[in-house]
């Protein structure tokens, strides 16, 4: 299994055995899984041309041997329309969707099955460095260095490589978990991410662009195009959004929920106005909220239709005409309950709360405490503004190391 | 598109924007920070070595060269921070998606050999700063080593860089010290607009040496990645430009001032100057006790805030060249080479400097001279780099931009050779003069 290091810059020669060239790329069309060499690129005479794989005979690290004699007439110079192995995917950076990282491509292993070779994997390892330098490759000293490949079915290009030719925007990219996309761009600077979040659908981009750490949200959300980052930030629960724009320079977050439905960026607007650390900078205003009236199967009925997302399905709470905060149920207590049963006879009337002011340590303390997954958040006259859940808080209480950290030289 | 476009705007925030647009300072204030910091760690322990000497050594006859300098600064710290706008990458990241691993690996030599010996020299530094205070060199230089070491894997750098910044406006004793000084103000005039040269090897020394501490090879790594981490882009890039600006005038303004105090009084006086200790020993029957105590405080303060960003750009660069997990976010058993690189540098220049008998003033000197030397091989890249329209589209240089950073090149590469020319005719004793 030769590798593309060993094969660049080796002689061509032509069926008589007469040096033509060398060799100086190879070109695959990538929509094919492990794509096979179309044609290779021959320097001759300073030109470049590109010659078949039907007039390839072999491609060895010892050289390129052709079908038929070379006509630098009848292979003109390499088109657009494939990609280059030595100039589009050696040298860059590529997801590694298996490991979850951003790793750069230090050499491509080639396989030859029947009369094709196909790309098989990534090299990334520091051995394969060593090859590209051309010195020995000393496997004794350097032990754990031995040669790491990645299969080529398990790699995303990542933003480095002209995507758009290469026509797999992120294909494999996509169907990664959020969390581990979040994982791999906070390697990538705010520019790549910002190019690959433009690529995912916007509630995948906006699950990513929550997992990642304040301050690298806050670079990546700039760098994006701000109608593309406005979308995102619609599909983000407001609490989650405002946090992020909190962090984001003000005439920048202005631009952006002017471009965000009005709605949408009245939500986030009305979060902003709470300071950061308190429950009311914590909280997501999105509430369902029931009346005491209400019977449990009008309230089940109520949620089919609206299917607010899990985070806002933990408890219920209930509220009489002036939004007071009245009891709490769970969705257990909703189902198991009579169909007929009214709120009022379901609900617990003993219900814990923080006030908008309460520091956030109190808030996760309370959290923590009572094994509740979401608190409400109420004013001074006990008026319900919000839910805190144990999802916006997990970051106060795990450990720094776990979380997404950008890829920075100075911390 | 046209639908967004439709949104009526809320008058608060129209008006929040008017106001705030009134008052460009808010975005220049966010976007502030890459250009300055770099102007200001440009003027570290070799730059005050380099420019003191260059005082010493020959009045205020190199003044004119500042001229020169502060304009191939500005254009060459231009062009790093562009690169890292337009595509969001460091430099060494360009170079080797660009040339590949070999000219990578040459690049990387380069920039290690410069900074190796510009790490020693900023630990050098703080050995002859403590001095001037009395205080053994093998008391403070491993405690600065620890500290460095301390803060930047265990410490919060945006913590420790809001305090070095604001100590940094310790570099305005080298204005005060040049008043001090009592320059002949009619003397320094004339020398910074009327350029003369002299063919003799300390000259040459001097010269190639203040240029190559002023523009040297671990900026426009620094400054690229800056920018980048910052994730400034194309919309942020003129108020990053200004920042460049600012923080070229800076560096240049210092060493004015730097140059100036040194040649008003141990070139008038007719002392050269022989090691950093010398320098604030003779600054103190001359300028006063204050003026000598300033000088030092100063000079702590730039070596300690380079020795931080020295080695921390150098493992960056390194390892973002060669795809190695890097930056300090990292746990340490993640990204070993990082870690031990950039120990590794400080380990080195905190013990170069202890070794009983080295000169200090060599150590101090001897990276300008390198860095200049090895310059053009980085600038020949950067100028590939920027204006290959591949990677920076319709960002590329302008003319007048090439006109500069080629001619820069091309003098530092002329500079070098008949440096080197006569070198070799001279013999050895090249750093003494």
């Amino acid at each position: 299994m030769p590798f593309l290091s060993q094969l660049l810059g080796r002689p061509v020669l032509d069926p008589d055995g007469a040096h033509v060239g060398t060799l100086r790329d190879l070109l695959v069309l990538t929509e094919v899984p492990y794509p096979p060499v179309r044609s290779v690129v021959v320097r001759s005479a300073r030109r470049l041309h590109a010659v078949p794989w039907s007039d390839v005979s072999s491609v060895t690290p010892r050289g390129t041997a052709l079908r038929r004699a070379f006509d630098p007439e009848a292979y003109p110079a390499p088109g657009t329309d494939l990609i280059w192995l030595a100039r589009d995917v050696l040298d860059k950076q590529i997801v590694d969707t298996a490991g979850v990282k951003l790793v750069r491509v230090n050499d491509l292993a080639l396989v030859p099955i029947n009369d094709e070779l196909r790309l098989g994997g990534v090299d990334s390892s520091t051995a394969g460095l060593l090859r590209r330098l051309g010195l020995p490759w000393p496997s004794g000293l350097l032990g754990r260095s031995r040669v790491r490949l990645i299969d080529w079915e398990q790699v995303d290009v990542g933003p480095a490589i002209d995507e758009v030719r290469l026509n797999v925007t992120f294909d494999r990219l996509r169907r990664m978990r959020s969390a581990d996309i979040a994982a791999v761009i906070s390697q990538m600077s705010a520019g790549e991410a910002a190019d690959v979040l433009e690529a995912l659908q916007e509630k995948t981009a906006a699950r990513a662009l929550a997992e990642l750490s304040e301050d690298h949200q806050a670079a990546v959300l700039s760098a994006m195009e701000p109608e593309e980052a406005a979308d995102v930030l619609e599909e983000m629960p407001p609490d989650d959004a405002a946090d992020v724009l909190g962090d984001v320079e003000k005439e920048r977050a202005e631009e952006l929920m002017r471009l965000m439905e009005p709605q949408a960026a009245q939500e986030v607007r009305s979060l902003l106005a709470y300071p950061e650390d308190t429950a009311g900078g914590l909280m997501n205003s999105r509430i369902i909220a029931v009346q005491e009236t209400d019977t449990a199967d009008e309230v089940i009925a109520k949620l089919r239709r609206t299917a607010p997302p899990e985070d806002e399905i933990y408890y219920l709470y209930v509220v009489d005409d002036a939004g007071r905060l009245r009891g709490v149920l769970s969705l257990r207590d909703l189902v198991v309950g009579q169909p007929n049963a009214r709120i009022a006879q379901i609900m617990r009337s003993d219900v814990k709360y923080v006030r908008l002011d309460d520091p956030q340590e109190e808030v996760a303390k309370m959290l923590v405490r009572y094994d509740f997954l979401a608190v409400p958040v109420v004013d001074d006259e006990n008026r319900l503004k919000g839910v805190v859940t144990v999802n916006d808080v997990v970051d106060l209480v795990a450990p720094r190391s776990w979380r997404n950290r950008p890829r920075r030289m100075l911390g | 598109m046209a639908e967004q476009a439709e949104r009526k705007i809320p008058v608060r925030a129209a008006a929040v924007a008017r106001l705030s647009g009134l008052l460009r300072l808010g975005p220049f204030l966010a976007v502030m920070g890459p250009g300055i910091i770099t102007g200001v760690v440009d003027d570290d322990a070799t730059g005050i070595a380099g420019y003191a000497l260059a005082g010493a050594r020959f009045g205020y006859s190199l003044l004119w060269v500042l001229l020169l300098t502060i304009v191939a600064l500005a254009v060459v710290q231009e062009m790093a921070a562009r690169m890292g706008a337009i595509t969001g990458k460091g430099l060494a990241a360009l170079i080797r998606e660009r040339f590949g691993v070999r000219t990578t690996a040459l690049a990387m030599v380069t920039l290690l050999v410069a900074n190796v010996a510009t790490t020693v020299a900023e630990f050098a530094g703080v050995a002859g700063a403590s001095e001037i205070f009395g205080v053994s060199r093998y008391i403070t230089v491993p405690i600065a080593a620890v500290l460095v070491f301390l803060v930047v894997v265990y410490g919060s750098y945006r913590r420790v860089e809001v305090v070095l910044l604001t100590v940094s406006l310790v570099f305005v004793s080298y204005i005060i010290t040049g008043f001090m000084a009592k320059p002949d103000w009619g003397a320094v005039g004339g020398h910074f607009v009327v350029p003369s040269f002299h063919f003799t090897l300390p000259y040459l020394t001097i010269l190639i040496g203040v240029i190559g501490t002023t523009i040297a090879p671990w900026m426009q790594f620094y400054l690229q990645s800056s920018v980048v981490d910052k994730g400034l882009g194309e919309r942020e890039y003129r108020l990053e430009r200004l920042d460049v600006y600012v923080g070229s005038f800076f560096t240049s303004f210092i060493a004015f001032f730097i140059i100036v105090t040194t040649a008003a009084t141990l070139f008038v006086h007719g002392k050269p100057a022989d090691s950093v200790t010398d320098v604030a020993q003779i600054l103190r029957p001359l300028a006063g006790d204050f003026a000598a105590r300033l000088f030092a405080i100063g000079l702590l303060n730039a070596s300690l805030m380079a020795a931080v960003v020295l080695p921390l750009s150098t493992a960056y660069a390194v390892c973002e060249a060669f795809g190695w997990e890097r930056s300090v976010n990292r746990p340490l058993r993640e990204a070993p080479a990082f870690f031990g690189l950039f120990a590794a540098l400080i380990g080195v220049g905190a013990a170069a400097v202890l070794i009983p008998g080295v000169p200090l003033l060599t150590l101090l000197f001897l990276p300008n001279v390198v860095g200049g030397i090895l310059l053009p091989v980085i600038l020949v890249l950067m100028l590939m780099l920027v204006n290959d329209r591949k990677i920076m589209g319709s960002w590329v240089n302008s003319p007048l931009q090439n006109v500069i950073a080629r001619l820069t090149t091309g003098l530092l590469v002329a500079l070098s050779v008949i440096y080197l020319i006569i070198a070799i005719l001279e013999g050895v004793g090249v750093l003494t003069g």
